[in-house]
C-alpha cells in the first residue's frame, strides 16, 4: 500500500507551541489546524464554556473588529470553522497558500488578544447564539440528547466527560465576565497547543513565519495557570490523567420518549484516543455496523429483518475511555425488545466466535480506504497531524490493521463490548 | 488584497500585519481521451503520488425514451452494477469492499453515474469486478426491486421540502413538459410508483452498451496503468445498446412572473428567482456564472448582505448555475439565486429580493463584489480539485452537460482573465423583469394573498 507524497516536520517553540508541517503539493492551498487542549472537561462547573468561547473566539479583538476574522478570510478566498469536543476546541482555516501568514497572524492575535477584547455586550451575543445552537442541533433534533444522556448515565456527578460540549445550563448563563476572562488566560496558552499546517508550502518557510507569527507571545509563567503542562502521554495507552474512569454501573437501561419512531441507542465505553487500542475499535465500529457486510447490518437488517438500519460511531475521547454509539432503529412492526435481545444475541455470538475473515477483509478495506481518503485532503491530514501530536502518539498505520487478527478483534469485543459497562437508552413512542 | 478593515496598530513585539497580494489560483489537471475495449469512451487523468484512485462511469439521460417516467434513467446504472450473474449482491458489494471500494450513484437531469473511489493499488481488481458486471449483469428482480425502493426512500425524504418543490416548479417552468430536464432527474414518488422491474430492465438493456458508457479515471500512473485497467475490463463486452442521443435542452414558452407552490409542513419557505438563458459563448456563460456567484453564492455575497444580516429575514441565501451545451454550441445556462425565509417573513423577503436583483440589474454589481466572487470561484475550485474522488467528479460534471473534456480548463482560465465589469454586465441578465420567481411556502402558515403571485399550486399536486 502507498503513501500519500507528503512529508512531515515538528517543531517545538520557546514558548510551548508544537508545530506539525506537511508539505502537499496537489493545489496552491494550505490547511492550518490550530488544536488547543481545551475541551469541555475543562468548563470547570459551568458546562459549555469551553464550546462557548469556541464562539468568543470569532467574535473580534481590539486590532480585529467582530466580523473582521471572517470576511478577510473569505476576502482572500478562504474559508474558516471551529469544533468543540470533550477534550479540544480545533479552529481551522483552508485558505490559498499564500495568505498563511495572515491566518497565522489572526490566530496569533487572538490568543494573545481575545481577553483584552472581552465585554459583556460581546458575552452575552454569544451566549444568545450557543442556546440557539443547542436548540437546533440538540434540542429540536430528533434523538438529539442520546449522547447527553448516555454521558449523564455513563458518568458520575463531578465526572467531566458527564456534560457533552454543547450544553448552554443556567450556569453558564450566569458566568461574569472576569469568570470568562480567567477561563481563557487559563486554557488558551500556545503551550496547550498544536499548530499543523499542510499543503502547498515549504516546511522552512512555515516554521519561519509562525516564529513570526507566534514567536512573540510568551510562554506563561511557571506555576500561572496558565502554564498547567498537558499531561505526558503514555504510548499506546492515550493520555493518562487523574480522575476519569467509567462509572462500574453494568448495564443500564434508560428509558426516554419521542413522539417519533422508536430507537435503541447504546452507549459503549471503549479505549480512550491516542493509542492502538481506539484505532483498533473503529475497526470493530467498521465491523459492526458499516457497509453492506457490518454484522449488525448483515444480520439484523439483510437477514432477520429486524431493523431498518443501524449506525455505529466512536466518539473520542483522551482520558479513561472514548465512547461508541451504536444507533439501532427498528423496522415498522418490530418492537425494542426484540431489538435489544437481536443485539445482545450478536454481541454474545462475536464475543464467544469471533467474525468471520469475509467480515474482517471487508471491515480492513473500509478502513484502509477511509483512512487513505482522509488524508488524501489537506483539511483532513492536518486534522489527523494536529489530533496525534496532541494525544502523543502515531495513528495505527494500514500496515498495523492489515496484521490485526480476528482474534484480536474478539478478545477487544469481550473486553469492551460484553454486558458491563454499557447504556441502553430506549426512545419509546408517545401519541401526540 | 486588501484587509476589509485595517488591524489596528500592533502591540509590543507583535509583527506587523501582514499584506500580501494573493492572485487567485487552480490548476486544472490533464485529461487525455481513448477508446477502450469495444468502443467505451475513456477519459483519462494521470495523478502522480495518489494513494486514492476514482472512476465514474455515467451514461447520458437526454435519450427521450428515458423521459417518462421521470426517474426511470437514474435507475440504469446502479440496477447493472450491483451484481453479476457470477456474483450476487451481497457477494458483489463484500467483493468491493474488501478492496476498500467506496460506490456511490446518483443522477442529475443529464446523466445517470457511479462514482467508486479506491486505494490505487487495487483499481485492477475493482474494474475488473465493475467489467463483469457490466458483460454479464444479473439484473436479478430482487435487486432492481432494491434499487427502485432506495429511489422511492430518497423521493420520500424531500417530498415535504421546499427546496425540492421550488426548484422542481422553477425547472417545470422553464423546460418543456417532456423533456428530461423539464422533471426531476431522480423522480418523486408519483412517477417512481409507476416504474416496475421490468422497466428498468428493458431501460438498462437498451442504453447502457460500449456506445452510450463513459469512463472517467484518475488515478496514480506509476502504480497503475489505467488504460491498460479499462481496456481489459471491459474489452469483449458487446452489448449492442444504441449510442444515447443528446439533444440539447428544450425551453418552454414560459412567460417570466411569480407563481407559488403550496408545501404542506414547511417549517421554512423558499424563494427562487432566475431564469434559463442561452449565451453565444463560454466567456459570457462563465461570467454570468460570477454574477450569480456575486449576487448569491457565497457567505460575503451581495444578498447575504443585504437579505440576511441582522433582522433581515432570510436565513439562507444561494446561487446555481448550470451550464448545458446547445444544439450548435452555444450554452444554455440556468442560473437562479434562492433564500430561505421563516414563513411570517416570506412576502418581505420576496419583495426585498425583487428590489435587490433589480438595482444590481440596474446599476451593475460593485467591482469589488465581482472580484470576490471571481477570487472565490477559484478557490473553490482548487479545493474541489484536492482528491481523485474530487478531480472525476468535477471532469464528469461538466461532459454530463455535454461539454468537451477541454471545458473545465478553459472555464478556469476565462474566470482567471474575466474583468469586473463583464461580470457586472451579466448581472443585467438576471433582472427580476427576464426571471421567474418561485415561492414554494406552507399554506397553514403564509397568507397565499400577501404574496402577490400569480398562480398557486395545490399541495403535492404538480400545478403545471
Amino acid at each position: 500500500m502507498s503513501v500519500p507524497d507528503s512529508r512531515v516536520n515538528h517543531h517545538e517553540y520557546g514558548n510551548g507551541l508544537r508545530v506539525v508541517v506537511s508539505e502537499k503539493h496537489v493545489q496552491p492551498l494550505v490547511a492550518v489546524n490550530l488544536r488547543f487542549a481545551v475541551g469541555s472537561r475543562h468548563d470547570a462547573g459551568r458546562p459549555g464554556l469551553a464550546h462557548l468561547f469556541e464562539h468568543l473566539m470569532f467574535s473580534g479583538t481590539t486590532r480585529m473588529p467582530r466580523g473582521t476574522h471572517l470576511r478577510l478570510v473569505q476576502a482572500l478566498g478562504g474559508d474558516a470553522n471551529a469544533t468543540t469536543s470533550t477534550d479540544w476546541t480545533v479552529y481551522h482555516h483552508v485558505v490559498p497558500a499564500e495568505a498563511l501568514p495572515v491566518v497565522l497572524w489572526l490566530e496569533a492575535d487572538r490568543l494573545a488578544g481575545l481577553a483584552d477584547a472581552l465585554d459583556q455586550t460581546g458575552l452575552d451575543a454569544q451566549r444568545a447564539v450557543v442556546r440557539e445552537e443547542r436548540l437546533a442541533v440538540v434540542d429540536n433534533q430528533p434523538y438529539g440528547d442520546a449522547v447527553e444522556r448516555i454521558s449523564e448515565a455513563l458518568y458520575p456527578a463531578g465526572h467531566p466527560y458527564r456534560h457533552v460540549p454543547i450544553s448552554a445550563t443556567a450556569d453558564l448563563m450566569d458566568a461574569s465576565l472576569d469568570e470568562a476572562r480567567s477561563f481563557f488566560t487559563t486554557c488558551y496558552a500556545p503551550d496547550r497547543a498544536v499548530l499543523s499546517v499542510v499543503g502547498d508550502v515549504r516546511a522552512a518557510d512555515v516554521f519561519a513565519q509562525v516564529d513570526a507569527a507566534f514567536g512573540w507571545i510568551p510562554r506563561p509563567a511557571p506555576g500561572s495557570a496558565g502554564s498547567t503542562p498537558w499531561p505526558v502521554p503514555r504510548p499506546g495507552r492515550g493520555v493518562v490523567v487523574a480522575a476519569p474512569t467509567v462509572a462500574p454501573h453494568g448495564t443500564l437501561r434508560l428509558e426516554a420518549r419521542t413522539r417519533l419512531a422508536p430507537r435503541l441507542v447504546v452507549g459503549v465505553p471503549v479505549p480512550p484516543v491516542g493509542g492502538r487500542d481506539y484505532e483498533l475499535h473503529r475497526l470493530i465500529a467498521i465491523l459492526l455496523g458499516g457497509g453492506p457486510n457490518g454484522r449488525l447490518r448483515r444480520r439484523l437488517c439483510r437477514d432477520r429483518e429486524i431493523l431498518a438500519d443501524v449506525l455505529v460511531r466512536p466518539m473520542a475521547q483522551m482520558s479513561g475511555a472514548s465512547l461508541c454509539v451504536i444507533e439501532l432503529i427498528p423496522r415498522e412492526g418490530r418492537s425494542l425488545d426484540d431489538v435489544e435481545k437481536a443485539y445482545a444475541e450478536q454481541m454474545a455470538e462475536i464475543a464467544d466466535m469471533g467474525v468471520t475473515d469475509e467480515e474482517f477483509e471487508c471491515a480492513v478495506g473500509r478502513y484502509t480506504a477511509h483512512r487513505l481518503a482522509r488524508t488524501d485532503m489537506i483539511a483532513g491530514e492536518a486534522d489527523e497531524l494536529s489530533l496525534a501530536a496532541l494525544a502523543g502518539c502515531v495513528p495505527m498505520s494500514v500496515e498495523d490493521v492489515r496484521t490485526t487478527t480476528t482474534r484480536t478483534i474478539r478478545d477487544a469485543l469481550r473486553h469492551w463490548c460484553g454486558v458491563d459497562g454499557q447504556v441502553l437508552l430506549r426512545y419509546t413512542t408517545v401519541d401526540e | 488584497m486588501m484587509a476589509p478593515t485595517e488591524p489596528a496598530p500592533t502591540v509590543a513585539g507583535m509583527p506587523p500585519f501582514p499584506r500580501i497580494s494573493v492572485p487567485a489560483r487552480a490548476n486544472w489537471p490533464d485529461w487525455s481521451a481513448y477508446r477502450v475495449g469495444t468502443g467505451v469512451t475513456l477519459h483519462l487523468c494521470a495523478l502522480p503520488g495518489k494513494a486514492m484512485a476514482a472512476f465514474q462511469l455515467f451514461v447520458p439521460l437526454r435519450a427521450p425514451s428515458l423521459a417518462s417516467p421521470a426517474g426511470l434513467g437514474a435507475l440504469t446504472l446502479p440496477s447493472v452494477l450491483c451484481a453479476s450473474r457470477y456474483r450476487d449482491a451481497y457477494r458483489f458489494a463484500g467483493a468491493l469492499e474488501r478492496l476498500g471500494a467506496r460506490v456511490s450513484a446518483g443522477a442529475v437531469a443529464d446523466a445517470s453515474f457511479v462514482t467508486v473511489t479506491v486505494p490505487a493499488t487495487e483499481l485492477t481488481a475493482v474494474a475488473s469486478l465493475i467489467g463483469e458486471a457490466l458483460r454479464e449483469p444479473a439484473l436479478h428482480p430482487i435487486d432492481i426491486d432494491r434499487v427502485i425502493g432506495a429511489a422511492q426512500a430518497t423521493a420520500e425524504k424531500v417530498a415535504g421540502d421546499p427546496t425540492s418543490a421550488a426548484m422542481r416548479a422553477f425547472r417545470g417552468l422553464w423546460y418543456r413538459p417532456g423533456s428530461v430536464h423539464h422533471a426531476p432527474p431522480s423522480g418523486d414518488l408519483e412517477s417512481l410508483a409507476t416504474v416496475d422491474n421490468a422497466m428498468v430492465a428493458a431501460a438498462c438493456q437498451g442504453t447502457i452498451g460500449p456506445a452510450s458508457l463513459r469512463v472517467v479515471v484518475a488515478a496514480d500512473d506509476r502504480t497503475v496503468d489505467a488504460r491498460e485497467v479499462w481496456q481489459r475490463a471491459v474489452g469483449g463486452w458487446a452489448t449492442p445498446a444504441p449510442s444515447v442521443c443528446a439533444p440539447p435542452p428544450v425551453l418552454s414558452a414560459y412567460l417570466p412572473g411569480r407563481v407559488g407552490v403550496a408545501v404542506d409542513g414547511a417549517r421554512r419557505s423558499v424563494i427562487v428567482l432566475g431564469r434559463v438563458v442561452t449565451v453565444a459563448s463560454l466567456r459570457e456563460a462563465v461570467a454570468l456564472e460570477a454574477a450569480a456567484t456575486a449576487l448569491g453564492g457565497w457567505y460575503g455575497s451581495v444578498l447575504h448582505a443585504a437579505l440576511r444580516a441582522e433582522d433581515r429575514p432570510a436565513h439562507g441565501i444561494d446561487a446555481g448555475f448550470t451550464p448545458r451545451v446547445g444544439l450548435d454550441g452555444e450554452v444554455v445556462c440556468e442560473a437562479y439565486v434562492s433564500a430561505s425565509v421563516e414563513p411570517t417573513g416570506t412576502a418581505a423577503a420576496a419583495s426585498a429580493l425583487t428590489d435587490a436583483m433589480s438595482q444590481r440589474a440596474r446599476d451593475g454589481l460593485d467591482p469589488a463584489d465581482a472580484r470576490r466572487a471571481l477570487t472565490f470561484l477559484v478557490r473553490a475550485q482548487a479545493v474541489r480539485l484536492q482528491t481523485a474522488g474530487q478531480i472525476v467528479r468535477e471532469q464528469a460534471r461538466y461532459l454530463h452537460l455535454g461539454h468537451k473534456s477541454g471545458f473545465g480548463r478553459a472555464r478556469l482560465e476565462t474566470l482567471l482573465s474575466l474583468s469586473e465589469s463583464e461580470v457586472s454586465r451579466a448581472a443585467r441578465m438576471l433582472h427580476p423583469g427576464n426571471s421567474s420567481m418561485v415561492i414554494a411556502y406552507n399554506p397553514r402558515a403564509v397568507p397565499v394573498g400577501t404574496l402577490g403571485i400569480d398562480s398557486v399550486a395545490p399541495s403535492g399536486e404538480p400545478w403545471w
